[in-house]
């Protein structure tokens, strides 16, 4: 590459991106950082000051304790559960539409990824309507099929208590966590169904006829040669993905709004980090807090992404 | 694969892919199936209404006595706003980090990486107070309730990722048609805006969908800045038509995504292809 010496003229071209950056993105940021550390609250809206760790030592040590280890949890199971789920369905789908014999592979791929051009508010609060306890759609189609009594059923030879129908989908504990998921397995298995595909896609065919030369079982050919690039391609949409879950806030906020109700706590049972921080700050006006929370999800989604920008070698890419 | 197409093997592929398939659409089908009543609720035993039933009147409802059109025209007005701005600034800064070698380029490049990391949400907080603010210096042009300001949330937190994606581009255009225009007397600026910016417009047509779908399908930042309901967003206004009464607004609210849905739908399909491919792209980024 060719230096050039351009005086001036890269900083006249970077200082509109840069004017913004730093008032829309870096500001906003380091004030959010600087809350955390304040009393900033209904209470104190226009007196607040800086109170130190208090914040952080309440939610790790203090009464919130129990309520950020149960967020806590429940935000990693829903991120991972999320990707595994939505990985699981894509690759299985990819695997059967990489199959040259297979017609309608143009209408499959169409259909299957409707759920990614539906923008995402739209998608959430339709499925809110359709798992309605009593008028939703799903349950009258369970009931249509005679499938409510039997899953309720099988589910209560699980639970010691019997399984009540209509299912109330949205507004029980269990129940609720299965709904949320689901939903956005709806919402992510295209995505994940796209990058497989690509992935699959970009193994050149003579690697497998060099295989069935050889003699290798299509088992053995999947095993050795599909799974091992299948991984270097999406261990990085793993990460992001992951990351990405962490703060899925429209489809808990759109579909339980963080509920049921957990007894003795302003988290509900389906709340992860990033709806409970927007609660915190906007139904409870406990904006410090709201921006303690902020930070464990910054620091958890920075270090995702510090593994990321690793494996990936984008930072190679800055030169 | 060089193996015999295997016809019970591909029945059952199409059996369970036919399977997920209506899975996939039955959300849709059955939302689309609820927009075509003439009643208002969820109250029905039947899944589907006759061909008898079939009818518009929700539509029409929608758009002759609720706000939605206002609401769609804000959306739009957010999104083509944040999507133009976006564009002309991170044309300029992916060109620049591209094509010129300037003192604190790399670190420039690096801040901006780091700066994608903070999820945009986690500053919900400062954002409502940054634009509370603006709002009492610019007498309400740029404040909360203000469409300009919601627009101004999301070019901050799209330029990074813009920037990087457009100097990606850039860095893969051939070099020689600049060279020679440098050497017939272009100035930098001349060569920008008459060779290269012809050059980049794949990329911009991506960016600006990026940027235009990004705004319109957020529900978070206008649910926090935007309190009066001529000012609501389309994600915000759909919330208020079912938040509390579902079972009497659903099939309002059904007709409702139907249309809210359809521009994003249009955009997604015709540009499948791009977009697929930078949004995967960008994913494999972070």
């Amino acid at each position: 590459m060719r230096e050039r010496d351009s005086g001036g003229l890269p900083y006249l071209y970077l200082a509109p991106a840069l004017l913004l950056l730093a008032f829309l993105s870096l500001l906003p940021n380091l004030y959010s950082v600087w809350l955390a550390f304040t009393n900033y609250s209904l209470n104190h809206y226009s007196d607040y000051s800086f109170v130190g760790l208090r914040n952080f030592a309440r939610i790790l040590q203090g009464p919130e304790a129990a309520t950020f280890a149960r967020v806590f949890a429940w935000t990693v199971v829903w991120a991972g559960a999320s990707v595994l789920l939505s990985l699981g369905l894509g690759l299985f789908l990819a695997i059967l539409l990489n199959n040259s014999h297979l017609k309608g592979r143009t209408f499959y791929r169409t259909i299957f990824i409707l759920p990614w051009a539906i923008p995402a508010f739209i998608s959430v609060m339709m499925w809110q309507g359709l798992l309605n306890t009593e008028f939703g759609a799903i349950n009258l189609l369970l009931a249509n099929l005679g499938l409510d009594q039997a899953l309720a059923a099988v589910v209560g030879l699980f639970t010691k208590d019997p399984v009540a129908t209509p299912i109330a989908w949205l507004n029980t504990p269990g129940w609720s966590h299965i709904a949320v998921l689901a939903v956005n397995v709806w919402l992510a298995f295209p995505f994940q169904l796209t990058t497989c595909l690509g992935a699959l896609q970009s193994v050149p065919s003579d690697v497998y006829e060099a295989a069935s030369v050889d003699g290798a079982t299509a088992g053995l050919q999947f095993r050795r040669i599909t799974v091992p690039l299948l991984r270097s391609a999406l261990l990085p949409v793993l990460l992001s993905s992951f990351a990405f879950n962490f703060n899925q806030f429209a489809a808990i906020y759109l579909l339980t709004a963080g509920g049921p109700a957990v007894p003795g706590s302003e988290a509900g049972a389906t709340d992860i980090l990033i709806t409970y921080s927007y609660k915190l700050a906007f139904n409870l006006f406990q904006y410090g807090m709201a921006c303690a929370y902020a930070i464990f999800i910054f620091i958890l989604v920075a270090t995702l992404s510090g593994v990321n920008f690793k494996l990936t070698g984008a930072f190679e890419d800055a030169n | 694969m060089p193996t015999r197409p295997n016809p019970i093997r591909l029945a059952l592929t199409h059996l369970v892919l036919l399977a997920c398939a209506g899975l996939t659409v039955m959300p849709v089908v059955l939302v689309l199936a609820a927009s075509l009543r003439k009643g208002s609720t969820l109250i029905s035993t039947r899944l589907f209404p006759g061909l008898d039933e079939l009818s518009l009147a929700k539509y029409h409802e929608l758009l002759t006595q609720t706000p939605f059109l206002t609401w769609m025209l804000n959306t739009v007005i957010v999104s083509v706003v944040a999507s133009l701005i976006a564009l002309v600034v991170t044309a300029l800064a992916g060109y620049a980090f591209s094509r010129f070698r300037f003192l604190g380029r790399k670190n420039g490049l690096m801040a901006m990486m780091l700066l994608q990391m903070f999820p945009a949400a986690m500053a919900m907080v400062a954002v409502f107070r940054l634009l509370q603010y603006l709002g009492a210096v610019t007498g309400g042009v740029l404040g909360l309730n203000s469409l300009l300001g919601l627009s101004l949330v999301y070019i901050g937190a799209g330029i990074p990722f813009n920037t990087w994606m457009i100097k990606g581009y850039v860095d893969a255009l051939p070099r020689e048609l600049e060279e020679s225009a440098t050497i017939d007397g272009a100035t930098p600026t001349q060569t920008f805006l008459q060779v290269v910016l012809p050059l980049m417009g794949p990329i911009l047509a991506v960016v600006a969908i990026f940027n235009f779908i990004a705004p319109y399908s957020d529900f978070i930042f206008p649910s926090v800045v935007m309190f009066e309901e001529s000012k609501y967003t389309l994600a915000v206004g759909m919330q208020s038509f079912i938040s509390g009464n579902f079972s009497t607004n659903w099939t309002l609210f059904a007709a409702a995504s139907i249309l809210g849905a359809i521009p994003i739908l249009v955009l997604f399909f015709a540009l499948q292809r791009f977009l697929v491919e930078g949004l995967t792209r960008g994913a494999l980024k972070g």
